[in-house]
């Protein structure tokens, strides 16, 4: 009968890190477990005697390399995201604020001289409405839905008559 | 590992004890890196390569043995520790973690792949020539390192683990996952093995 006295454990011990002095006792007396630390020992001669043949010198650097080069496609790879979601980002701004931009369908386009000033503080307006209701009558003014998209309505060859009397108008403010 | 020492130098032998060596370097020049890598320092993350390369390659290389796929492993091992390194705490040591990595790498390969236990390819070897004891000797080196691969996974990453990087049975078990129990009885049970698949195959 084969003697299981000393565990596997606890021969595995024995083999690499020892093991209490009981165990090691009863394996030097026992003819059966000394002879299944002797098998265990037997392959871990055979294990730690098979050496691994080396690479070439320089494989080590080539090793570097590639591992170096994976890792700066890795730091590429971790920026990507971050720069399409900054250029989406940029297209969204674009098209947000050009819609913003565009003129209204349903407004006409204002010349860029008319958004200037703001309407309540533009005393300039006093003298176009004045300047409208006598030239155009009052009543034509009626029908606009307020002065600037009056201004807006106007065609190119009434902006350009305006323009003139305004000009006329401001000669004769400054002589 | 006297047997090893002994060996003549015609054909280099990169030896357990060596491997282990470069794969135990000063944790506090590890924590350095780790800390500086993880502040962007790619040239920290460079050093630590360099330190652990063989010990990484050798542990990917028993595993599989082969040369190419060792290769393939081990820069698949720095590459993932690249992209966790983040995460690493320094709560065990970096070379702790580092194997864990391997390991699950190698695991993961071979569940994707079949076994390879082909012999090495000739360009690794040293092409002078060899005396008979010597080629004697490769020749059963090979068939060792075949009968490992062909260990069941844990055994056999146990037995690489404890036998050839030389880590205690603590660390086995903390990077395997498991108690120092199991590591006990798995290397128990991969030396019997072994005994065996070798006997069997003379």
């Amino acid at each position: 009968m084969t003697c299981t006295r000393a565990s596997d454990e606890s021969l595995v011990d024995l083999l690499f890190e020892g093991a209490p002095g009981a165990e090691r006792a009863h394996v030097a007396g026992c003819p059966d477990c000394a002879s299944r630390l002797q098998a265990l020992e037997a392959s871990l001669i055979q294990v730690r005697s098979a050496g691994l043949p080396e690479p070439s010198p320089f494989y080590w650097a080539t090793l570097r390399r590639n591992v170096s080069r994976r890792v700066g496609q890795v730091r590429d790879w971790h920026w990507a995201p971050l720069a399409a979601a900054a250029a989406a980002l940029v297209v969204a701004v674009g098209v947000v604020s050009g819609s913003r931009m565009a003129p209204s369908s349903t407004e006409p386009a204002l010349p860029a001289w008319v958004a200037l000033p703001p309407a309540a503080e533009d005393a300039g307006l006093d003298v176009i409405g004045g300047l409208l209701s006598t030239g155009s009558g009052q009543e034509d003014l009626g029908d606009c839905n307020g002065l600037a998209p009056c201004l807006g309505s106007l065609s190119e060859t009434e902006t350009r008559a305006l323009v003139e009397a305004l000009r006329a108008e401001l000669k004769g403010v400054d002589s | 590992m006297s047997q090893e020492l002994a060996l003549p130098m015609l054909f280099p032998i990169a030896g357990a004890q060596a491997g282990a060596q470069e794969a135990r370097p000063g944790r506090v020049d590890d924590f350095d890196d780790v800390r500086a890598c993880q502040r962007g320092d790619r040239e920290a993350f460079d050093r630590l390569v360099e330190r652990y390369q063989r010990a990484v390659y050798r542990l990917c290389y028993r595993y599989v043995n082969r040369h190419e796929d060792a290769n393939d492993l081990a820069q698949e091992t720095f590459l993932k520790a690249y992209r966790a390194i983040d995460r690493f705490r320094g709560d065990s040591a970096f070379s702790t973690w580092i194997y864990r990595i391997a390991v699950n790498c190698c695991l993961n390969f071979r569940s994707a792949r079949r076994p390879e236990t082909t012999a090495l390819s000739d360009s690794l070897s040293d092409a002078s020539p060899r005396a008979d004891a010597e080629v004697e000797r490769e020749d059963e080196a090979s068939r060792v390192r075949a009968a490992v691969a062909r260990l069941p996974e844990r055994q056999r990453a146990t037995l690489i683990l404890k036998v050839y990087q030389e880590l205690t049975h603590e660390e086995v078990a903390g990077i395997l996952g498991s108690s120092v129990g199991t590591v006990k009885a798995n290397l128990f049970h991969a030396l019997k093995n072994l005994r065996k698949l070798l006997e069997s195959e003379p």
